[in-house]
């Protein structure tokens, strides 16, 4: 499984990369990005490469292009249609969260979280894709 | 006179002077964040206590409320702390660079003021958070003259960290 992180702190990637690696996910490689627009363009390299991702975990609070301007230009440029993101956010109840989902995002992974709950969240989303 | 105690609440932790149910409720609640913060992401318990030893320096991140009601989070370390916060965070200990550990306490503020404002019923919850501003001196963050003000001191490993609440 190829995962593209993106999130603007650098020890938020590096604990979600951590419990990538940790879990039972078949992690292959992890792609990490700071922010939205740096996504985006990991995004297509991916995909010219044909080498697509399986999955995107993305804060929904970031600095140059937040997660919600990530999925919407996502959508617009009908980049990687088939690559579910899941949306990592601090609060559970983030009214940025519903906008999310109409934007395409496929679920929500609550800060803070344990290992089984990321891998429950990553599963829960790969499964309702395939 | 601890400002804590001016506005009739606990000052560091499990104080017998009576303050409001609203009050009582919100540090629970913040409590009880802090609790599940440090169990989840750093797979440790931390315990309440009264005192923080002094530090010539501090590394504190802070997050505004901007809302109703408005006010701030303040999540606050000495460096040494917060070095070992932030090896706690990643499961590792190293010489941490300040942008990690600028990093490591920005996102435990995060997570303490989300994880606060998640508990809240929604009629309570009409604000937005900013994201984590860092900052470092040699003082403490004062409690300053908001409405409800506490100041909670968690310890872990040796340390101890300092969450403040402050509500108008």
């Amino acid at each position: 499984m190829r995962v593209l992180i993106v999130d603007d702190s650098v020890v938020m990637r590096r604990i979600l990369e951590q419990a990538l690696r940790h879990s039972s996910l078949g992690l292959r490689e992890v792609l990490q990005a700071a922010n939205g627009v740096e996504g985006l363009a990991a995004l297509e390299r991916a995909t010219a490469e044909g080498d697509p991702l399986d999955l995107v975990l993305c804060d929904l609070h970031m600095p140059v292009l937040d997660g919600l301007g990530f999925l919407l230009e996502k959508q617009r440029r009908k980049l990687a249609p088939n690559v579910p993101v899941l949306m990592i956010t601090a609060e559970s109840g983030d009214p940025e969260m519903l906008e999310a989902m109409k934007a395409g995002a496929q679920g929500q992974l609550s800060k803070p979280f344990t290992l089984d709950e990321m891998e429950r969240s990553v599963a829960s989303v790969l499964h309702h894709v395939a | 006179m601890d400002t804590a105690q001016r506005l009739d609440l606990p000052s560091a932790s499990n104080s017998a002077s009576p303050h409001g149910p609203i009050a009582t409720r919100w540090i629970a609640l913040l409590d009880d964040t802090v609790d599940e913060v440090f169990e989840a992401m750093l797979r440790r318990r931390c315990t309440i206590v009264e005192e923080a030893p002094p530090s010539a320096a501090y590394i504190s991140a802070k997050i505004l409320f901007s809302g109703t009601p408005d006010g701030h989070c303040v999540v606050q370390a000495s460096l040494a702390t917060a070095s070992r916060l932030t090896g706690a965070l990643l499961g590792a200990e190293d010489d941490w660079g300040d942008k990690m550990i600028d990093d490591a306490v920005g996102e435990m503020c995060n997570m303490i003021a989300g994880g606060w404002k998640s508990r809240l019923e929604t009629f309570m919850a009409c604000f937005q958070l900013s994201v984590p501003k860092l900052s470092r001196g040699p003082a403490r963050h004062a409690l300053g003259h908001a409405r409800l003000a506490t100041r909670r001191l968690y310890a872990f490993d040796d340390s101890v960290l300092e969450v403040t609440l402050s509500l108008n």
